[in-house]
């Protein structure tokens, strides 16, 4: 298990103003449109174009400690990608990236989301290493892995 | 020419006879032994009346008398034999004519008797035709009576919560006693402009396969036309009536239209084979009521249904119900896909519980339906729902708990259930339950499919008692 799950505790809004990434009055904006209309918080801010998904991401490796991937630069190996199900990368938005041994190593976009992690190492029954890596990285990774299958 | 009748006494009248019987008998015989005495008596040339002589006329007196008495007889007989008929046609023996062909009385009296008894068979065939036809009519009575009746029991049934299909059978069933009624039907449309028949009777299945396509629409449009319902018979010339005639291979046809919201969904109807019979106005009505019958049956239904759609509750345990459940599952796995979460989906069951409840009656497994209710609500959370999924099964929906919080949970819940029930003295009371958890996104992406894996992992989890099973 990863150590680093315990110690979250702050939500991903309040580390995005803590960092000056976004102000408090962008956040509460953000929030309000979560409110009315749904969706992910990281998703709303990069819509608005108060935060870019790469700042994000560096946020949240800034804070945890977790590494960065650029996954487009990143090549799979096909035996990797069908440890994980199609609908269970797109839905938690994260693609398994390498395997040694008894190990998974996964990028995501939200390293937060341990509930998504936990079912990964029920299906994959490996211990799982986390990158992060941008969304539409990642979906962009899952359309053309999971297309070749 | 002498006429010899006129010399006959048997066209002579009774008074007639009886005056030359009376004469005969007493008259002439006592002038005969008046003239005999004086002769003796003055014994007037008595030489000349020997003993011969007087013998003879003694014998001719003797055979007046005789002849008198033949001609009395004449009279008196037939009055004995007219007595006689009379007698037997009183008995009831209206057929018997009197056969006296005379001149007399006798024969007046005969065919004045023959006279009556015409009169009076005739007045008892008319009675008995007066009495035929209102057996007839009474019939009819009865006939519209268990119709009606039959009208009543159908409205019944339809408040009672009949199921359509016996609602339909019914009304065909009574339908085919209307008179002279050979086949009928209950047709309704379908969405696709065919029609399904929900019930007949006496239509061959060429026919009855017409009627679901070309044949329902020809009928279906001359209903549109008629609304009030029509009876067609061989006098009716138009060409759809005739077209109709013909595919029914009937002459004589009722049709009435099945109304819904005003709009006409279907129609009823019902047709003789007998060439001369032609439906009465009474029938259509009875007809018409029983299409409304039907339309009030079909409302009814549809509005049943709405509201078991409406009703999100068990009523027995206050928990939510299966249908409410599943749609809320459904809700739940696109809420959890858009926040990338998980959300999971518990099935529970009682173990054993149709041998506890065919032991301990209804009263004890409605009691351990409840509690068991009771344990399952008290131990979710506020997001969380749990249903009555079936007789002796529970469904719970866990928004944002993936496959292993919702397995702990869920033994937390079974564990809940064996510890309360563990306390009973009987050990066949002592209730458990297994579960089943499937779970969004490992085990699919929608509730068809995580309601069909745990399913799949409860029948197993039935044969174990007692545990929770994840994955097969």
């Amino acid at each position: 298990m990863l150590p680093i799950r315990k110690i979250i505790s702050k939500q991903l809004g309040e580390l995005l103003v803590e960092r000056n990434i976004i102000t408090k009055e962008q956040l509460e904006k953000a929030l309000e449109i979560q409110k009315g209309k749904g969706g992910l918080l990281g998703e709303i801010l990069n819509e608005l174009g108060y935060a870019k998904e790469e700042d994000i991401a560096h946020a949240l490796t800034a804070q945890y400690g977790f590494p960065f991937l650029p996954l487009a630069n990143y090549e799979i190996e096909q035996q990797v990608v069908l440890t994980i199900p199609e609908n269970v990368c797109s839905q938690y938005c994260l693609i398994p990236i390498d395997k040694i041994g008894n190990n998974l190593t996964i990028a995501m976009s939200n390293p937060l989301n341990t509930q998504a992690i936990e079912d990964v190492e029920e299906i994959s029954k490996c211990s799982v290493q986390i990158f992060v890596a941008t969304p539409s990285d990642i979906r962009k990774a899952i359309q053309k892995y999971y297309k070749n299958k | 020419m002498v006429n010899v009748k006129e010399f006959s006494l048997l066209n002579k009248s009774l008074r007639h006879k009886l005056r030359v019987a009376f004469y005969l008998m007493s008259l002439i015989p006592l002038i005969t032994c008046i003239t005999l005495f004086i002769i003796y008596y003055n014994n007037i040339s008595v030489n000349a009346w020997s003993f011969w002589e007087m013998f003879i006329s003694i014998s001719v007196s003797f055979i007046i008398a005789i002849l008198g008495f033949l001609v009395a007889k004449q009279i008196v007989d037939p009055i004995i034999e007219i007595n006689a008929e009379v007698k037997s046609i009183t008995r009831g023996d209206l057929n018997r004519r009197l056969s006296f062909d005379r001149e007399d009385e006798i024969g007046d009296l005969s065919s004045s008797l023959n006279q009556l008894v015409e009169r009076i068979r005739n007045n008892m065939d008319e009675l008995r035709n007066y009495g035929e036809k209102t057996k007839q009519i009474n019939y009819e009575i009865n006939r519209r009576v268990v119709l009606l009746s039959g009208l009543l029991e159908i409205s019944n049934l339809i408040t009672k919560g009949t199921s359509l299909r016996e609602i339909f059978d019914i009304s065909i069933g009574k339908l085919s006693e209307l008179q002279d009624a050979s086949w009928g039907c209950i047709v309704l449309q379908n969405e696709d402009k065919t029609f399904r028949i929900e019930a007949s009777y006496g239509l061959d299945e060429h026919t009855v396969e017409d009627l679901k396509h070309d044949l329902g629409l020809k009928v279906m449009d001359y209903v549109l036309l008629n609304k009030q319902g029509v009876i067609i018979n061989k006098d009716y010339s138009e060409k759809e009536v005739v077209v109709l005639r013909e595919r029914f291979g009937t002459d004589n046809i009722m049709l009435c239209p099945i109304f819904e919201h005003g709009r006409i969904i279907g129609f009823v109807g019902v047709g003789s084979l007998q060439k001369e019979a032609t439906f009465a106005k009474e029938d259509l009505e009875i007809v018409l009521i029983f299409a409304k019958q039907i339309a009030i049956a079909l409302e009814n239904e549809y509005l049943i249904n709405r509201l078991q759609k409406l009703e999100i509750k068990d009523t027995l345990t206050g928990l939510y119900n299966k249908n409410f459940i599943i749609n809320r599952l459904q809700e739940e796995i696109r809420r959890a896909i858009i926040y990338q979460r998980p959300c999971s989906f518990v099935l529970l069951s009682i173990d054993k519980f149709k041998d506890f409840s065919s032991t301990y009656g209804v009263l004890a497994t409605e009691a351990a339906l409840k509690k068991i209710a009771t344990i399952l609500e008290s131990g979710i959370t506020d997001i969380d729902r749990v249903a009555r999924y079936g007789d002796f099964e529970f469904a719970i929906v866990l928004p944002d708990k993936n496959k292993k919080h919702s397995v702990n949970f869920a033994n937390q819940l079974r564990v809940k259930v064996a510890e309360y029930f563990s306390q009973e003295d009987d050990a066949k009371k002592r209730l458990t339950i297994c579960g089943a958890v499937s779970e969004n996104p490992i085990d699919g992406s929608n509730a068809k499919d995580l309601i069909s894996k745990a399913e799949n992992f409860l029948n197993i989890a039935r044969q174990k008692e007692n545990t929770i099973i994840d994955k097969l």
